[in-house]
């Protein structure tokens, strides 16, 4: 379902007659009334008109379908360098009046206790971005998400071994608008689609389980261009055959990664402790050593809004333009990730990572897409290299985690292969892979030439009970001396 | 400003009142409109949040929110809208909802909502005071609770302690389920969440450990002794590294514990995924599972539960039950679709992961129950082993297999009962179903509520684990 041009104008007619009159540049002398009365330094607000939908079906019988509507406003004061966040749902003047009057009481609440906060003054922004898209999927009646469910449903139901599939379509629309009192208007629209399916095989009493999915920022055209019938037999196949395969001894290897993989790898172990509010907090190993190396010199790793394949940020939840990061190059620290405060507070320049999950949450700094530059390698040539080892996969891996202060970080593979005689040769069911930031990177001898970069509508990233759709990858890349173990 | 509290609170039992309204006229316009059922979850959170970094309180956050849940069905075909503004003319939610019912294929096993007439279980599941107290005094709280941290590392002459990262977040919440066959329960539920980390520098070197508290009630006399427990094990870590890789022997303690068993183990017991073919202990009703050291009831009468409550998401009464009695699987978690399923009553467990979601069987509160001796004690026990203090990755352990995965973070390599020194980057693995039968060694009686579950230290032997 579209969101609905009716209700949009509707919001945004209340939002803009009710919010934006009273408190932006457009009418400069009520904001200076509003400082006058309440003494504000400095306020902002995030719109939202989110919706989604969500089809699971299990074994063949709709577990869930349902469409989410969500809208709201979140506000941000800042006093007396003091920072207070509210939010409504309810999209009524007297609800908004009374969600700023909270921020503001609660950032008084602290202005004993806190920093004084301070904003990057940057220029104002006034944009627009849509991402793109063909067919809009909100068009397309439910029954036909249903029906893409069903087919891959029979497909995969005959598959001698499957046990069990939980197969999914999701869609969102997500709408912001963002304003500020220096005059921001910013507004981003962003469509993401995909499907995908968790598959349980019970093969001669062991049970193996394997998830993966597909999705994009784009229409229903994506769903169109996949064979679904082929995709889901084919992980099918390979959750029957992982039942069977071994584990591998647990240990150290020499491993390449694929690209999957590699995109995983960085966001956990280094784009974390890169994000400035965890530096600016003295929570990241990775705090004071901008011009140090840190990684291997093939290492480069860029954070990008607009990469092919990956989540779609223009701008951020600040209204800041997304620019391309190198947050290492050539295996030397160049900075780090930042919103405006972190980059006000770190003397450097604000990067368009300030996010919000949603209205209701505030500002974090967010990894957007995390990849590795390609360099030169292939992938075939650096396995035929390497001799022995092993190729780990990541379809099928369920994530990963980061501890930022002591460095070790964790992620999870799907099933993977044993490198003999520099070929893949033996399955080997899904691992986990285990390192600390400062010496990972430093351990990568080759970075491949394939740059690949995905992204999902079904996960994120997150950090503090917030969730954000991101997208990682890479080339292939071979890592030296891995700690490899689980299950 | 005491004017524009006074006049919050008024707004706020207005909402409620036109909420509550709205609801009835929905489910009593529904049956004209032709859903054969309707069911309205509304979830209404008073949340503030306090965020913490480099010792400082650096923002704070105050709202209220409305999250709202609507499922209809048309014969055998159901569907759900999830809204956070419910239109005051029902027709407006109506015409979101009924197509999305109809587009629904039909679900052969559907039996209907609950109507469940038992009364609900009486629990202690709110804390008014946590909805009552001011911004100021949570304030106060934070700061009491970072000193209490800090303290035994400032005693023991470190150069530098400070609370890295954090946040306070204090959540008053409504919860109402009303549907067409009568169920109409509303309960009130309190939940707050502490967690700092302390980072704490001596020699050139750094050390640190995480304070957790997620409970439903506030004992500042328990977050005090966690703050200072806490803040004597961030003393345990300096330099700590990888150690060989092999077969240790494996103490939990009692948090860890309960993370393992979350998310290693408890989806197994659900009837939906006994039914469905991806639970390892399906067919093993009634059957020992695990050692005779090892009983789990689900307990929704856990003091300071997160998950303590009289009714589950359906609205069915919960009880307090042995899951697993000595090592013999004796319960099948149930909603009312998957009992009416395996032709039985719901057992009170139906839980959503978002208002409008299908209620799925879960835990209320799991509760491993506790035996005897404490962490201290398996470490002294310990030929070679690991104490493992915090984790990270436990979440990708794999309940459909039993397979367990983690990283440890913060752990101490001990060697006949004597510490050896400071471990991490280690995975660990092997499968829950070894651990809790024949690799069980000991469970602990030092039990400790975090979240949803109540269990103690575990000593576990020949767990794999991949280091250097």
């Amino acid at each position: 379902m579209p969101i609905d041009l009716d209700s949009k104008i509707n919001l945004l007619t209340i939002v803009i007659t009710n919010w934006l009159s009273k408190l932006t540049h457009i009418d400069p002398d009520l904001v200076l009334k509003l400082r006058d009365q309440l003494g504000l330094d400095f306020i902002d607000a995030r719109i939202q008109v989110y919706h989604s939908e969500l089809v699971v079906l299990d074994n063949g019988v709709v577990r869930e379908l349902t469409l989410n509507k969500h809208q709201g406003i979140g506000v941000r004061v800042l006093v007396g360098g003091s920072m207070g966040y509210s939010s409504t749902n309810s999209l009524d003047r007297e609800s908004i009046r009374d969600a700023t009057e909270r921020a503001l009481k609660i950032a008084r609440a602290i202005s004993g206790e806190t920093f004084k906060l301070a904003l990057y003054e940057r220029p104002v922004v006034k944009s627009r971005a849509s991402s793109s898209f063909q067919v809009d999927p909100g068009l397309i009646d439910i029954s036909e998400k249903v029906e893409l469910l069903k087919t891959m449903y029979s497909a995969v139901r005959e598959l001698q071994g499957v046990s069990s599939s939980t197969i999914r379509f999701g869609y969102e629309d997500d709408y912001r608008l963002y304003i500020s009192s220096r005059g921001d208007y910013v507004e981003v629209s962003r469509k993401m689609i995909g499907a995908g399916a968790r598959l349980i095989a019970h093969v001669e009493g062991v049970y193996e389980s394997f998830g993966d999915a597909e999705s994009a920022v784009a229409g229903w055209e994506f769903i169109k261009s996949i064979n679904w019938d082929d995709w889901i037999r084919d992980r099918g196949k390979l959750v029957v055959e992982t039942a069977r395969a071994r584990r591998v001894k647990p240990g150290r290897y020499d491993i390449v990664l694929d690209n999957d993989m590699v995109g995983l790898m960085l966001h956990e172990a280094f784009g974390h402790a890169s994000e400035g509010d965890i530096v600016l907090a003295g929570g990241s190993v990775l705090g004071g050593r901008v011009g140090e190396r840190v990684a291997s010199e093939y290492v480069s790793i860029v954070d990008d809004g607009l990469v092919e394949g990956g989540a779609y940020v223009p701008f951020d939840d600040e209204g800041t333009p997304k620019r391309k990061v190198y947050t290492v190059k050539n295996g030397v620290l160049q900075g780090y990730l930042h919103s405006l405060s972190t980059a006000r507070a770190l003397g450097q320049e604000p990067t368009g990572n300030a996010r919000v999950m949603s209205y209701r949450h505030p500002i974090l700094v967010r990894q957007t897409n995390t990849y590795m530059e390609p360099r030169d390698w292939s992938p075939d040539e650096m396995i035929r290299d390497m001799k022995n080892g092993l190729y780990i996969k990541g379809r099928g891996a369920l994530g990963g985690e980061v501890n930022p202060l002591t460095g070790a970080f964790t992620f999870t593979s799907g099933p993977s292969y044993i490198i003999e005689n520099g070929e893949p040769k033996t399955l080997v069911k899904g691992v986990m892979l285990s390192g600390l930031i400062l010496d990972t990177l430093r351990n990568v001898d080759a970075v491949g030439k394939d740059l690949l970069v995905r992204t999902s509508v079904f996960g994120g990233c997150g950090k503090s009970n917030q969730m954000v759709r991101v997208g990682d990858g890479g080339p292939h890349v071979r890592v030296r001396g891995f700690t490899i173990g689980g299950g | 400003m005491e004017d524009h509290t006074y006049a919050f609170e008024d707004s706020q039992l207005e909402v409620v009142e036109v909420v509550d309204d709205v609801i009835e006229r929905i489910i009593a316009r529904s049956t004209e409109r032709g859903l054969s059922e309707l069911e309205v979850y509304v979830v209404k959170t008073n949340i503030r949040v306090f965020t913490v970094a480099n010792d400082k309180i650096i923002e704070a956050s105050s709202s209220v929110d409305h999250d709202i849940g609507l499922r209809g069905s048309i014969g055998k075909r159901v569907g759900a809208i999830r809204l956070n503004n419910l239109p005051r003319n029902p027709d407006e939610a109506l015409d979101s909802l009924i197509p999305v019912v109809k587009s629904s294929p039909e679900d052969p096993y559907w039996s209907g909502f609950a109507s469940d007439a038992k009364a609900p279980l009486k629990v202690e599941a709110y804390d008014p005071r946590i909805g009552k107290m001011t911004e100021e005094e949570y304030v106060e709280l934070l700061k009491a609770t970072m000193e209490r941290l800090k303290e035994p590392g400032l005693r023991r002459g470190v150069e530098k302690a400070f609370v890295a990262e954090g946040l306070l977040m204090a959540s008053d919440l409504e919860v109402t389920i009303s549907n067409t066959h009568g169920v109409c329960r509303s309960m009130k539920k309190s939940i707050v969440t502490i967690w700092l980390t302390l980072n704490i520098l001596k020699n050139g070197s750094q050390s640190d450990y995480g304070l957790v508290y997620n409970k439903g009630i506030l004992d500042q006399g328990e977050l005090e002794r966690k703050a200072l427990e806490s803040g004597e094990r961030a003393l345990l870590f300096f330099n700590s590294k990888p150690i060989e890789s092999g077969e240790y022997e494996v103490v939990f303690e009692p948090t860890q514990t309960g993370l393992i068993l979350q998310f290693s183990l408890a989806p197994a017991f659900s009837g939906l995924n006994i039914l469905e073919n991806r639970s390892p202990l399906r067919s093993k009703l009634g059957e020992v599972v695990f050692s005779d050291k090892v009983s789990i009831r689900d307990n929704p009468e856990l003091r300071g539960g997160v998950g303590t409550r009289g009714f589950d998401d359906e609205g069915v009464a919960t009880s307090n039950k042995r899951v697993v009695d000595k090592g013999v699987f004796k319960t099948i978690l149930h909603s009312h679709y998957t009992a009416k399923r395996m032709n039985t009553d719901s057992t009170g467990n139906g839980i959503r992961t978002h208002p409008a979601a299908q209620p799925q069987p879960g835990f209320t509160n799991l509760e491993l129950e506790p035996g005897s001796g404490n962490l201290e004690e398996f470490t002294r026990d310990l030929k070679k082993g690991i104490v493992v203090y915090d984790i990270i990755g436990y979440w990708m352990s794999d309940p459909f297999t039993g397979s367990v995965k983690a990283t440890v973070t913060h752990g101490l390599l001990v060697e006949n009962g004597v510490v050896v020194k400071p471990v991490k980057g280690v995975v660990i693995g092997g499968s829950i179903y070894d651990w809790l039968s024949r690799n069980l060694v000991s469970v602990g009686g030092d039990s400790v509520v975090n979240g949803n579950a109540s269990t103690p230290s575990i000593l576990i032997s020949s767990v794999k684990v991949a280091g250097k």
